[in-house]
């Protein structure tokens, strides 16, 4: 057991490096396919703005996993570029199931609303950082994200393939730019 | 060797071994994962979340980024058939069932690259409004490398994304106990 004796601390050091490293590259993996992802959406667009892709079929590896049942408009968003806020709409959605979902930096889902919760309308919202001041237009709906940069994507349902050519004219009315907010006058 | 080198051994070891562990447990992995089982079918209610934990949230970053918040859709994976057999494009597949309890779903079969996989008919997924149903409203569909069949694959692993678009709160209370469709592996004819 004397060779033990000789390398257990060195043993125990490369154990306790490997756990570090571990939760380390764990902890990192959202941000960095977060960072790609945003990259390759941006890239030929840039940020902050909508880009509605054709429906996925096995070429389309931007994303993984895409459903090929549902059209995919994406606004991947850098706020700091934007000024500091991004006016988002849609308008004459179509007639089927359709969400617009909200990811931080770190890809979680920080917000979904769908075609029934706004009951047949569309949407139109600004979004903000979480730390910045309360919008002063209160006839706006704001919406807040821990981090400056992220994605928007609205996921609209191809029912039927027969809609399709109406269904994707119809989402491509959905658009992102950035927001600069009216001078406020009060009286 | 000098007590300077074995300590730069131990910790190139330990470095390379940490990414190990990361490759086998969150970058290998196959599909979206989850914690919740359900026949072949795998979840996981924290998918998308914010109270996601650190490998559950590397793991859809990898496999299912972008996917939504259980209220919003839940996602069953399989990887397997519904007797425990890996799923593989050499054999042949039907799966078989009855309309989950949601307002719309899909069946889409993914390669082991977590993309759509490659045939000439476009044949990726069937759907709550495509697939082929008897009188009773029960529906049937095929997968196998056969160009015909309703969901086309390529011979090699793949897996089964079952997507549940604004389901019932039931699905969310008892995900593991929902009547989800079976795969069945069946004779190639």
């Amino acid at each position: 057991m004397t060779w033990f004796k000789n390398i257990w601390r060195y043993v125990v050091l490369a154990l306790v490096t490997a756990f570090a490293v571990h939760l380390a590259s764990v902890a990192l993996i959202p941000r960095a396919i977060m960072i790609v992802a945003l990259h390759k959406m941006s890239s030929l667009h840039g940020y902050n703005t909508m880009t509605h892709s054709p429906r996925a079929t096995s070429a389309s590896r931007a994303v993984v996993r895409p459903s090929p049942d549902l059209l995919y408009s994406a606004c991947p968003f850098d706020l700091d570029q934007a000024g500091g806020m991004l006016h988002v709409h849609t308008e004459g959605m179509p007639n089927t199931y359709w969400s617009v979902s909200i990811f931080d930096a770190q890809t979680d889902n920080i917000f979904a609303l769908n075609d029934r919760d706004a009951h047949g309308g569309g949407i139109d919202f600004i979004l903000k950082r979480s730390n910045t001041p309360p919008l002063r237009d209160k006839t706006k709906l704001a919406l807040e994200t821990p981090t400056p940069r992220g994605l928007i994507l609205i996921r609209t349902l191809i029912d039927d393939d027969r809609h399709l050519a109406a269904i994707d004219a119809a989402r491509r009315h959905a658009a992102c730019e950035p927001y600069t907010a009216p001078r406020w006058n009060p009286r | 060797m000098s007590t300077t080198s074995k300590v730069l051994l131990a910790i190139a070891a330990g470095i390379v071994l940490g990414l190990a562990v990361t490759w086998l447990t969150i970058v290998r992995g196959a599909g979206m994962g989850g914690d919740v089982t359900d026949g072949p079918w795998r979840t996981s209610l924290l998918t998308g979340s914010t109270e996601s934990g650190m490998a559950h949230r590397a793991t859809i970053a990898l496999h299912g980024l972008f996917a939504l918040n259980r209220h919003e859709t839940i996602y069953y994976t399989a990887i397997t058939d519904s007797d425990g057999n890996r799923l593989d494009g050499a054999d042949c597949y039907t799966i078989a069932g009855r309309d989950p309890p949601t307002r719309w779903w899909s069946i889409t079969a993914y390669g082991s690259d977590d993309f759509l996989i490659p045939n000439a008919n476009g044949h990726y997924s069937v759907s709550k409004n495509s697939i082929r149903r008897d009188g009773n409203g029960a529906f049937r569909a095929s997968v196998s490398t056969r160009p015909a069949d309703d969901i086309t694959v390529a011979p090699g692993a793949f897996s089964l994304t079952l997507r549940l678009y604004n389901p019932d709160p039931a699905v969310a209370a008892d995900p593991a106990h929902v009547a989800l469709p079976a795969i069945h592996r069946e004779a190639c004819r």
